[in-house]
């Protein structure tokens, strides 16, 4: 069993005395019980890596044990990949002078992962779009972002997305060049659902679990009869939409049994630069968030960072986004900006139904593979 | 020197289908025979139960879960979905979303279990969607 799971399932549980109002045990006090109206299935919710996360198992008597698993996953990725946090160590790697940087194993999973889904997806997913992001004011915890006057920075512009072939990679060895800024949120949420799945998986033992990050979906286990029900929402309204999947766009419900489920969106994360709107999708090719017909894609996939990187890369192909979306295979559901639904590869039709199962994995050790990542 | 034919001792005929010589040496091999035959048929039964139970998992294991049927979804909505039994616990019924897929920060809908309600989902939007649907290179053919 690797270490990181031993730890998690030897250590006290630290849920303390947390509210129980359906019965069960305690849970972990940040996480929030939602109703479900019967003992079958527990869900619990809080915030986390700058979104919100969610986990729902069966049976009911195991969420603690699953949340306990989760929280040690999310941490455990928050230290590593975020770039939000000082104290990461992704942080620690971008001010670091030199150009060859010794990586956790967890730091490094994460940065093959993203390389893989860049080489997978042609680079229209790309970890070297950070200074980009950066000079459009994405410097910081998305909560923390105001709109204000015009920065004094440079715009976006290709220049400032210096390629992925430009990053390597030598067992744990990171070679990146001077001035490069990472960010993997192509990449990352997707594989913290698909950690904090297999590690609450395990933690259960039996049953079967979901683990929601800000809606890129992992699940593990055994699903309830007919897989687990998911809204796959889309919302027009970039105002009142992020908050709320009703608000005008069209939603469906699909079942996932197996694997993952990813959205992106340009419609959720916008914030002002300069006067003018702008997403948090970064197309490598122009430094510039992505523009293109297409402002919801969700995907299907054998794990939820392939999910991830696929619905991404949907969005910035833009035009070409079902000629892609053809070339990997997946299935996948994708909104315009028109609100026409185009669904693709097998996703069931408007009255919903079961996700394709068992995909054939695209990236490399990214379905739910489980190791020593410290 | 040759061995002649002559000089080979005396052909034993074996035994037939009328049973074995009499006497303690044919009484031994029947019961030897007799043993052999009984270990193969449970070598065979073994066998064949332990190809059924394989077959089973594999069967279980490589296909998604199948939607529910009507018989299950009757079976989750009479008795208490997700309560144990003596195999483990039972499956639960879901039939509203315990999740938002929608970009990161929709904010997922509370979800309600029932069973039996209906196999009705609700939309998440509203309206009716233009959907256009290609299955140029779907395997299973899009709805």
């Amino acid at each position: 069993m690797p270490a990181s799971l031993r730890r998690t399932m030897d250590s006290p549980d630290p849920a303390g005395p947390g509210p129980a109002p359906m019965g069960g045990d305690p849970i972990p006090p940040a996480w929030i019980r939602v109703g479900t109206g019967t003992g079958g299935v527990a869900i619990a919710e809080r915030a986390a890596l700058g979104t919100s996360a969610r986990v729902a198992a069966w049976p009911a008597d195991g969420l603690a044990a699953a949340l306990a698993a989760v929280d040690a996953e999310l941490e455990r990725l928050d230290q590593q990949a975020s770039r939000f946090r000082a104290d990461s160590e992704l942080s620690r790697i971008h001010r670091t002078p030199g150009t060859v940087h010794r990586l956790s194993r967890g730091l490094a999973e994460v940065v093959y992962l993203a390389l893989a889904a860049a080489r997978w997806t042609g680079g229209l997913v790309d970890p070297t779009v950070g200074a980009a992001l950066v000079t459009l004011g994405y410097d910081r915890d998305f909560a923390a972002i105001r709109p204000g006057p015009p920065a004094p920075r440079p715009r976006g512009g290709p220049g400032l997305v210096p390629g992925w072939r430009s990053v390597t990679m030598d067992g744990c060895t990171l070679g990146l060049p001077e001035g490069v800024c990472l960010d993997f949120g192509a990449t990352a949420k997707g594989l913290g659902s698909d950690r904090g799945a297999a590690a609450a998986g395990w933690a259960l033992g039996r049953g079967g679990v979901l683990v929601s990050l800000g809606g890129d979906i992992a699940v593990a286990g055994q699903s309830p009869l007919g897989g687990w029900p998911v809204a796959v929402a889309d919302s027009s309204d970039p105002v009142s939409g992020p908050e709320d999947p009703g608000a005008g766009g069209p939603g469906q419900v699909v079942r996932l049994a197996a694997g993952g489920l990813a959205t992106s969106s340009v419609m959720s994360r916008r914030w002002q630069c300069d006067g003018r709107p702008v997403h948090h999708i970064i197309d490598p090719r122009t430094g510039s968030p992505a523009g293109g017909p297409w402002r919801t894609v969700s995907v299907a996939a054998a794990s939820c960072a392939e999910a991830n990187a696929a619905a991404t890369a949907a969005i910035v192909a833009g035009r070409d986004a079902e000629t892609f979306m053809a070339g990997i295979g997946l299935p996948a559901r994708l909104v315009s900006h028109h609100g026409i639904v185009r669904l693709l590869g097998g996703w069931p039709g408007s009255r919903g139904g079961l996700l394709p199962g068992l995909l054939p994995s695209r990236l490399p050790g990214t379905a739910g593979e489980q190791g020593d990542r410290d | 020197m040759d061995q002649q034919p002559q000089d080979r001792p005396t052909a034993r005929r074996l035994p037939g289908p009328e049973g074995p010589p009499p006497g303690h040496a044919g009484q031994a091999r029947a019961d030897g025979l007799r043993r052999v035959r009984r270990w193969s048929n449970w070598t065979a039964a073994a066998l064949i139960a332990a190809t059924a139970v394989t077959t089973g998992y594999f069967a279980r294991a490589s296909t998604s879960a199948p939607a529910p049927s009507p018989a299950a979804v009757i079976r989750g909505a009479a008795g208490q979905p997700g309560t144990g039994s003596a195999a483990g616990p039972r499956q639960p019924c879901i039939s509203v979303p315990v999740a938002t897929s929608g970009g990161s920060a929709v904010r997922a809908q509370a979800p309600v279990l029932s069973c039996g309600a209906g196999t009705g989902v609700p939309a998440a939007g509203t309206g009716v969607p233009a959907v256009i649907t290609t299955g140029q290179w779907s395997e299973r053919g899009d709805s």
